[in-house]
């Protein structure tokens, strides 16, 4: 009981030490400031693209050649022989293009440089093209409305009731897995911080003369996972407020797909997630605990495993039901965002789901007692960083 | 005579191939001002590291007879380590309530005594400033504060007086003495030979890991042989061969001539010494003195080498 209340005693050191509330509000206004800033710059670029180009066409009456081009170019009319003098022009800048129709396949444009507009140019072309071509072989529009149809395949699934909910769940398991992959990055700098910087502000010996190393590593990994969760609220708010807006635009319907979802893979979702946040903070403090200076360290690398287990979520996708999706699926260092996609993807079996849930629970005690026995083995080690093998015997030893 | 509270037996520490602790025995006693002398390298911090159960000595034992454990819990225990750390980026108050919580005050207790200490420190207006705009001075008082906030029965003091003014010096050793006034056992660990000689009531001199003497300062004083000296000043330079078969005489130190230094053999009266001085030199002033602590301390060490 006693070590517990020391422990949410770091815990809460650690959050308030590094969590400003101020800070994020701060933040958060200046991520205001910037969107609005970045939406009037596109704005105005927005209206510089509104003005139409000026072209010149000679075309010799190889392709018709309709209205709509009007609603997008400024156009002019040239024969062939005034070809020289107009690209003088478009070299002086006085016109931004000249188009030379050599066949009806084909046209040159010429400019003085690259310019958005000559993709809406090309398909422009190729629908006169089209046209031309329909209205030369004299083909009715009917059956040419009929050549272009798609076909069509109606999907009817087994669990009709299921399937219903099935797009909203993926998207609460990716947002699961985001929120994840943010908490982990957000609390990587802080472990680095708390465990190296106090190392190398010498606070640890003061320190551990009066709590444990595994009472103050479980404060930090606590205390951090909790700013981590804590930002993800703040900036999750602001998503529900937009949700919340929008559903008042769009009306009560754009909340339906959630009466499909299954409470139960929610809360799956949501543990999973909880539990690869602690596996991976126990994991950065088990390296931070090995580390002297951040700055220089090769160990920093690390901070990139996180991102792994996620793309390989995109094989699960492709192939839920492989031997190796399934095992990555209940293996603890990817479990946590592969069977969240399982999940949603194919059928999971409950055993599965629990021997994921033991594994995680297993490796973050397996991490966080390593960061403990590293760090009070190695915490009065300043300079060369111990390596993996004098670090194992360590755990041994202890 | 007060009971043990730390025993320390035969107690070895080796690191890679350095023995840092070689059979090291002392036991401290309650409210007791102890000392840990010895140059730099002597094993000083290994051994209070050790007494922290920090590190773990490679052989023997430290039996702690504080409190109904083996080990005394936190709140008995305070620290003053010689690698001064806090955080930089915390204010005073924040700063000392948390280390009085680890060591298991309530928040509100915690407050009140640090509020106290940093009072009586002279850093009330400072309190809420972070530690890092205080000078290395004032970031010492609060280390200082830390390690006796909680009111152990037992502190440790690893080098407390290393950058602090003459003022602040006698200031904490004020502190100390009431300290163990109150009944809080001292362990010391200090350079400063002149406050060491003021407060400690008994020195472990220590070099290269073993013990080369220890005791009272006075018994120190006897064991090591040395007795009184005495500041001669003459009218000018001259030969005091004749004064070396003096039976009071240990040693002289000419260096300064025409200042000499007589180190008088130790239980020999020097009346006889000085009608020798009176009679056969001009002397001009003559001032007699204990043999200093530092003077012990580098004869020791030089003995031990």
């Amino acid at each position: 009981m006693k070590r517990l209340r020391l422990t949410l005693e770091v815990a809460r050191w650690e959050f308030t030490r590094f969590y400003k509330l101020k800070n994020e509000l701060k933040a958060a206004a200046y991520m205001i400031v910037f969107g609005i800033v970045g939406f009037s710059v596109s704005f105005l670029i927005g209206r510089g693209m509104d003005e139409r180009p000026e072209l010149v066409l000679v075309n010799d009456t190889f392709i018709a050649i309709d209205s709509t081009i009007y609603d997008h170019f400024i156009m002019h009319y040239a024969g062939a022989g005034e070809i020289d003098a107009i690209k003088t022009r478009v070299g002086a800048g006085d016109i931004d293009g000249l188009i030379v129709v050599r066949s009806p396949d084909e046209a040159e444009l010429y400019i003085r440089n690259e310019r958005p507009w000559i993709l809406q140019l090309k398909q422009l072309f190729t629908d006169f093209r089209r046209q031309t071509i329909i209205a030369e072989l004299n083909i009715p529009e009917q059956t040419v409305e009929y050549l272009l149809r798609s076909f069509v395949i109606e999907t009817v699934f087994h669990d009709e009731e299921a399937a219903k909910g099935r797009g909203i769940e993926r998207t609460f398991a990716v947002t699961f897995i985001i929120i994840m992959l943010i908490s982990v990055f957000i609390g990587f700098g802080y472990q680095f911080t708390a465990i190296t910087g106090e190392k190398q502000q010498r606070i640890t010996e003061q320190i551990v003369s009066a709590i444990s190393p595994q009472t103050w590593i479980d404060g930090k990994i606590l205390g951090i996972t909790a700013i981590g969760i804590t930002s993800i609220l703040f900036y999750g708010s602001f998503v529900l407020i937009g949700g919340l807006l929008f559903s008042q635009y769009f009306g009560p319907g754009f909340f339906a797909p959630l009466l499909h979802v299954s409470v139960w893979k929610i809360a799956a979702f949501l543990m999973l997630s909880l539990l690869g946040i602690l596996l991976w903070n126990s994991f950065f403090a088990a390296v931070a605990a090995t580390i002297s200076d951040p700055n220089t360290s090769e160990r920093s690398a690390f901070m990139l495993l996180p991102v792994l287990p996620v793309g390989f979520a995109f094989g699960a996708l492709l192939n839920p039901d492989s031997l190796i999706i399934k095992i990555l699926g209940v293996f603890p260092l990817t479990s946590s965002s592969m069977l969240p996609v399982r999940m949603v993807i194919t059928d999971v079996a409950m055993w599965e789901f629990l021997l994921a849930v033991m594994l995680l629970l297993g490796t973050i005690w397996f991490f966080r007692k390593s960061a403990a026995k590293i760090f009070s083995f190695g915490m009065l080690i300043y300079g060369k960083e111990p390596d993996i093998k004098e670090m194992w015997r360590w755990i041994r030893e202890s | 005579m007060n009971k043990t509270i730390v025993e320390v037996k035969n107690i070895e520490k080796y690191f890679a191939t350095v023995k840092a602790v070689d059979k090291l025995n002392f036991s401290i006693r309650k409210g007791e001002v102890f000392t840990l002398l010895g140059p730099n390298g002597a094993g000083k911090t290994s051994m209070v590291r050790m007494l922290l159960n920090i590190i773990k000595p490679d052989r023997g034992v430290i039996e702690y007879n504080i409190g109904t454990n083996s080990f005394p819990s936190p709140s008995e225990i305070g620290y003053l380590p010689e690698e001064r750390g806090l955080y930089q980026d915390i204010p005073v108050l924040k700063t000392l309530r948390y280390f009085g919580i680890i060591r298991g005050m309530k928040r509100k207790h915690a407050e009140d005594k640090a509020i106290y200490w940093i009072e009586r420190l002279g850093l009330k207006e400072r309190m809420h400033e972070k530690i890092q705009s205080l000078s290395k001075g004032n970031q010492q008082k609060i280390q200082f504060i830390a390690s006796i906030l909680h009111e152990p029965s037992f502190t440790i003091l690893d080098e407390p007086f290393s950058g602090l003014d003459p003022i602040n010096q006698d200031i904490f050793t004020g502190i100390i003495r009431e300290l163990t006034d109150n009944g809080t056992t001292v362990l010391l660990s200090a350079h400063q030979m002149q406050l060491v000689e003021r407060i400690a009531d008994r020195i472990l001199l220590m070099n290269k890991g073993r013990e080369v003497i220890s005791g009272t300062l006075d018994q120190i004083r006897k064991i090591s042989g040395a007795g009184n000296k005495l500041t001669v000043k003459l009218d000018r330079t001259v030969d005091l061969s004749k004064l070396w078969n003096h039976p009071s005489v240990q040693n002289i130190e000419s260096g300064s001539a025409p200042n000499y230094v007589i180190y008088v053999k130790p239980d020999t009266g020097y009346g006889d010494l000085l009608t020798t001085l009176g009679t056969d030199y001009n002397v001009q002033s003559i001032q007699s003195d204990h043999i200093s602590l530092h003077d012990l301390f580098v004869k020791a060490i030089g003995t031990s080498e």
